[in-house]
């Protein structure tokens, strides 16, 4: 056999071969994807047209690169923050501060209505909003850890349910009866440029039909709130 | 079919080296990745080269990246369709290394560091590295799968007791 044509078919023999060992290992390894899941969802989201400039990038929330001011208030049921994305640009993106402050981590969240802080049509709250809703108690406020168990168990925000972004779907029962009870459903991961907590908060309003005024995603995550020396919980409990 | 190479051929040791090393690698790395596809698939949307939309693109390729990787890492070590094993190690390798290469230096211009100290995951199963180390690593790679995909050395392999039946 020719040897150009000996490598061609050697080569197609091998690839067939992996596409079998894929299809059987993608079913037995424990954090699976799935073929046709949209795992960056939030994508879809661009931000409020009204904080969208003419040039098409968003504004810095302060000329100093801090977060514009705090969410105004308790959202209610008549006044949800969240914005429809007719008419917005999809591939529009949080801007980020051209001076963050020293030391501080860019943030991608840009004022919406009512001065909510939003990321790509999801509500964003602070850290020190944070605290205070988590001092509000479960009944008020349920935690969402949307990484993977290897850090959650390594440490998570006290009382944050499990909730592995790529998992959620054989994870989410656990945790349905506290969201639907909660006022505030505040999705984290380690922050940054993580998108799980953006991606999850997403997942909870349009698949699992959270009311969207309830949602929030804590930008800073894990990260930020163990810098600021707040008290974690190791292990697989949530307290 | 036989890879056409008589057992003793030509490579030396350097045929052995290679097979160990990169076979060893691909291995490793593959199990690494499998053990967490999802980060894999994280790490391979930061790289922008594939379209998000259909989904299927990137979650197909990241589905079946790894265990390619796998197949052709065990294949390699067992020396049975080795040369052709290499010669796609060898095209993994360079468009891989092109890639962290731009991806790199695409981190360095936005966060001004030298180059030196451009540290991220590169998607390579090891979590974060220094981006001249994984270019080094990475280098020394392609040259043994060369030295493998030239060799027609076949000692300890399937294909050298394939050639040695049909001979016989």
């Amino acid at each position: 056999m020719n040897p150009f044509v000996r490598t061609l078919v050697q080569a197609a023999l091998i690839l067939t071969a992996s596409l079998v060992v894929a299809a059987v290992g993608n079913q037995v390894v424990e954090r699976k994807l799935q073929l046709n899941r949209d795992y960056f969802p939030a994508r879809h989201k661009g931000q409020p047209a009204e904080t969208t400039p003419a040039g098409g990038e968003p504004k810095a929330s302060n000329p100093d690169g801090t977060a514009a001011n705090p969410a105004a208030g308790s959202p209610t049921e008549n006044d949800p923050a969240g914005q429809p994305d007719a008419g917005t640009d999809p591939d529009a993106v949080a801007g980020t501060p051209e001076n963050p402050a020293a030391g501080e981590k860019p943030s991608r969240a840009v004022p919406g209505p009512g001065g909510v802080l939003m990321i790509n049509g999801i509500q964003v709250v602070e850290l020190e909003d944070l605290t205070s809703y988590v001092e509000l108690g479960e009944e008020l406020c349920v935690l969402l850890d949307a990484r993977k168990k290897d850090l959650y168990v390594q440490g998570h925000l006290p009382g944050a349910y499990y909730l592995d972004y790529y998992q959620h779907p054989d994870l989410f029962d656990t945790a349905r009866d506290a969201v639907d009870t909660a006022d505030f459903v505040v999705v984290y991961c380690n922050g940054g440029d993580c998108e799980d907590s953006l991606s999850l908060a997403h997942d909870l309003i349009y698949e699992y039909n959270v009311p969207e005024y309830k949602v929030w995603v804590y930008e800073g995550g894990y990260d930020e709130w163990t810098e600021h020396g707040h008290d974690v919980v190791k292990g697989e409990e949530r307290r | 079919m036989t890879d056409g190479s008589k057992p003793e051929g030509s490579g030396g040791p350097w045929t052995l080296i290679a097979r160990a090393a990169v076979g060893g690698m691909f291995i490793y790395l593959a199990f690494k990745k499998i053990g967490g596809l999802p980060d894999f698939h994280k790490v391979m949307k930061t790289y922008d080269i594939l379209p998000l939309d259909p989904p299927w693109i990137l979650n197909g390729t990241a589905m079946y990246l790894p265990f390619l990787e796998l197949v052709l890492g065990v294949l390699i070590i067992v020396g049975l369709f080795t040369r052709t094993s290499f010669l796609m190690v060898l095209g993994m390798l360079i468009f891989f290394t092109i890639a962290v290469y731009l991806r790199g230096t695409e981190i360095q211009q936005a966060a001004g560091l030298a180059f030196s100290e451009v540290k991220f995951d590169c998607g390579c199963g090891t979590g974060e590295v220094f981006l001249w180390k994984k270019l080094i690593e990475n280098g020394l790679l392609i040259v043994a799968s060369i030295i493998g995909v030239f060799s027609s050395q076949r000692v300890l392999s399937i294909d050298g007791l394939r050639s040695r039946d049909n001979e016989a």
